[in-house]
């Protein structure tokens, strides 16, 4: 029955939150270079694979299903149904539905075993806390996993909808009728499908009943929509109005990111730890190991995509912000004296006036500096050395020791 | 907002002076749009058939317009073109002061340093909207205080359900505005012409989420749950509506989900705020849920009487895009050809401007202010069950505003 409403993606369905930054996906044929950073765990792909089964184990279920529930629901095959009207235009949906539901059993959900785990550690060493309520706290912090999955995954969809504008450039001539009307229905069922999962979300977060919860998740809503409104998107379907708004200092890359993908792990983190009471001994800590595990982990994925000389990505998407706001990028426009050294990157469409990137100038110029690179990394291994810290303040746990192996697999600057 | 445009009879208050009808209103205030010779040619154009006819009365004050209506046997319908429903209660005194300030405080909620999300934020909030659902948030926490303790108030809880109400109702308006392509909404051009669709999604989320975190700060977590609900309620009406089924239950059930959820449920939680009993919570809940369904039927009606310019947004906007709304579907009846088209929804050439002339050639329109009268009964009926307050007569006034609207 499920198979057949979503039999346009795969036979087999999991959740995989798309080739985005967080989520991690086993390349058997893409070898990294790991000599030249000291790392203390070694994180070939099999080693983070690894790290995650055993992340998996400590929490008791795979994380890859956490979403499911929701993304099997009634009211979304009439979704589906429309999606599958999409399959031959590119509309960026369908390829974040399909990273979403496709069989890549590789896949994994950071945000939820990160969430999990550190629930673990938390709730098995507090104090006077019987086994009842303990089972109870986890109950709902897995609840809270979910939904945190579900919020990303929302943002993953709504970020695929593509400016009108950008519509025209991208469609090399082929403008048709039909095409516009693809493209409208594509954007159509994205953000119907993103508000769907939205307000999933939103009464899963109204059933903790927990009203510091609320807030909490609230406002990382609020900063996502703030982070993604200020981040472009990269690829073609790019629209960048104005570059006011864009990261010009590693400060400020920092805040921007804290925003749009910092504050829904941090907050989630943070949550943790209301629901046993624990806000004012571990809330602060939580928060912020979430805050610099995310920092390091992008900064780790920005080093990766500039340095990286192939792009294409075995054709599938890859939904980023515009590799303007690579930390490379930022690093180098800061040294060059700010936003104005973009400039000779861009270049105006002479139809509409919007800017486009010339993304492989741009990279390949930024990827020659080792001095840049090096500064990334440097800025990736601090955050990864202050959420380390973070965790050296929760008591000793089988659930720490795994969130520190996460922590350098996820943050790996190879 | 004290202009008073009045059509009124001798039997009810005035006299007939140089053909222009007077009201017992300031002889300053009272002016005729259109001029009888005689009284008995005012009762001839009374005695048509109902019809809509747009700017003939523009009316401030509910009592004359009540009174004003039953004389004339409802008619006519009143145009409120002018009349910012503010100035609807005008007479009955501070209840309109509630509304003072809301549009700021909301503006204030939602600041952040970004320039252009800032601006799109306040676009809507702009303070020119019609601010209904405040209105009857405000309204319904004032009737079930009186009800309850005897005194006319809005805690402080109960004002930040008005704020949500309308902070939720402008976010979806917002993914309502990419979901329908709509480029103007209220006259001017929808904020995804003018940022682009990702950015004006970005901004409906930050809009909702901030009305969450307000949500947030009311201490009780069974509001909470009666206000996400609402969220859940908007995206699955917005589902139903993508696909067309052609028969009422279909079309009510995603106008419950749609537009009548949001009301019914802020009613429920302000009347839950007042540390109602349950009767009363249900009540107050079943009287939002009417009046929402009556009030969506009716922009469903206007959407193909009233111009462009009237209503702010392109008229049989809905048709063109594939909408089977109460008009057709009671026009379905004597036009049955029009079922498959409805399935289809009118992507053949053609199916737009028959489904158009149907509408204009069938009694439809009639049937669907009679449906929408019901609902409006109904609604009042429920207030029935709480204690008469100056602020429930507004409510029950409120209906008929809501029939007899024209925008």
């Amino acid at each position: 029955m499920l198979i057949r409403k979503f039999g346009l993606f795969s036979r087999r369905l999991f959740v995989y939150s798309g080739s985005d930054a967080f989520s991690v996906r086993n390349h058997p044929n893409e070898k990294r270079n790991l000599s030249s950073f000291k790392n203390p765990f070694k994180s070939s792909n099999s080693g983070l694979d690894k790290v995650i089964s055993d992340a998996e184990r400590i929490v008791g279920f795979p994380t890859s299903f956490l979403s499911l529930r929701t993304l099997l629901s009634d009211e979304l095959s009439g979704v589906a149904m429309h999606i599958r009207k999409l399959v031959k235009s590119n509309h960026p949906l369908l390829s974040i539905a399909r990273g979403v539901l496709f069989d890549s059993k590789d896949s994994v959900q950071g945000r939820g075993i990160v969430v999990l785990l550190l629930s673990k550690a938390i709730v098995e060493n507090a104090s006077g806390i019987d086994h009842i309520q303990a089972n109870e706290a986890f109950n709902k912090q897995r609840a809270l996993a979910e939904l945190t999955e579900l919020i990303h995954i929302a943002f993953l969809v709504h970020r695929g909808i593509v400016n009108k504008n950008t519509i025209d450039e991208s469609s090399n001539g082929s403008s048709s009728d039909k095409y516009w009307s693809e493209m409208e229905l594509g954007n159509k069922m994205a953000v119907l499908s993103g508000d769907f999962l939205l307000a999933n979300a939103c009464a899963a977060l109204a059933d903790l009943k927990n009203l510091q919860v609320v807030n909490l998740m609230s406002k990382a809503i609020s900063d996502m929509s703030h982070g993604f409104f200020i981040l472009p998107e990269s690829g073609k379907f790019s629209a960048m109005a104005s570059l006011d708004d864009l990261p010009d200092s590693t400060e400020k890359w920092e805040d921007v990111m804290c925003l749009a993908y910092g504050s829904l792990l941090s907050n989630a983190c943070r949550s943790v730890t209301e629901f046993v009471d624990m806000g004012d001994k571990y809330g602060d800590v939580c928060s912020n190991f979430g805050k610099h595990f995310t920092l390091a982990h992008q900064a780790s994925f920005d080093f990766q995509r500039i340095s990286k000389l192939d792009h294409s990505n075995n054709g599938k998407i890859n939904l980023a912000p515009s590799e303007l706001c690579a930390l490379p990028v930022v690093i180098a426009a800061h040294d060059n004296g700010g936003r104005k050294w973009f400039e000779q990157f861009l270049k105006k469409s002479e139809k509409d006036g919007r800017l486009i990137l010339m993304t492989e100038e741009l990279t390949s110029h930024v990827r020659e500096s080792s001095s840049i690179m090096e500064k990334c990394r440097d800025v990736g291994s601090k955050h990864r050395m202050l959420a380390l810290d973070c965790l050296k303040e929760l008591p000793e746990s089988e659930a720490r020791d795994s969130l520190e192996k996460l922590t350098c697999a996820f943050s790996d600057v190879g | 907002m004290n202009e008073c445009k009045m059509i009124l009879p001798r039997s009810v208050f005035g006299r007939i002076r140089q053909g222009i009808l007077h009201g017992g209103l300031p002889a300053e205030s009272v002016v005729s749009s259109r001029r009888f010779s005689s009284i008995s040619e005012l009762h001839n154009w009374c005695n048509k058939p109902p019809v809509i006819l747009p700017n003939i009365c523009r009316v401030g004050n509910s009592t004359q317009k009540g009174l004003l209506s039953k004389w004339l046997n409802r008619q006519i319908c009143f145009s409120m073109s002018q009349v910012h429903p503010v100035s609807f209660a005008h007479s009955k005194q501070g209840l309109h002061e509630d509304l003072t300030g809301i549009y700021e405080e909301i503006r204030s909620l939602l600041r952040t340093d970004i320039y252009k999300l800032d601006q799109m934020c306040h676009y809507y909030f702009d303070g020119k909207g019609k601010a209904i659902r405040p209105l009857i948030v405000f309204w319904t926490s004032r009737a079930c205080n009186y009800h309850n303790v005897g005194r006319s108030f809005v805690s402080n809880e109960q004002k930040k359900v008005a704020l949500i109400s309308e902070m939720i109702h402008i976010g979806s308006l917002i993914h309502d505005d990419v979901v329908d392509t709509s480029d103007i909404r209220r006259g001017k051009s929808s904020v995804n012409s003018m940022c682009g669709d990702r950015n004006a999604v970005m901004a409906g989320n930050f809009v909702v989420s901030n009305a969450s975190c307000l949500l947030s700060t009311i201490d009780d977590t069974e509001v909470t749950s009666i206000i996400s609900h609402i969220i859940g309620d908007l995206v699955r009406g917005e589902l139903m509506q993508q696909d067309n089924q052609g028969h009422f239950e279909h079309y009510l059930k995603k106008t419950y989900k749609k537009t009548a959820s949001l009301i019914a449920n802020c009613c429920k939680a302000a009347a839950h705020l007042s540390n109602s009993d349950a009767p009363v919570i249900e009540a107050m809940y079943q009287f939002g849920k009417n009046i929402g369904i009556a009030f969506q039927l009716v922009d469903d009606m206007l959407d193909f009487v009233s111009t462009a310019e009237n209503l702010g947004k392109p008229s049989a906007a809905d048709l063109k895009l594939g909408l089977a709304t109460a008009p057709v579907l009671f026009a379905c009846e004597k036009f049955p050809e029009l079922h498959s088209m409805i399935l289809r929804r009118f992507q053949k050439p053609g199916d737009v401007e028959f489904a158009l002339n149907a509408v204009h050639n069938s009694d439809c329109l009639n049937e669907t202010r009679i449906l929408a009268k019901q609902y409006c009964d109904y609604a009042v009926n429920h207030l029935n069950k709480i204690m008469p307050s100056v602020e429930r007569e507004s409510l029950a006034d409120l209906t008929q505003h809501i029939l007899h609207r024209t925008r």
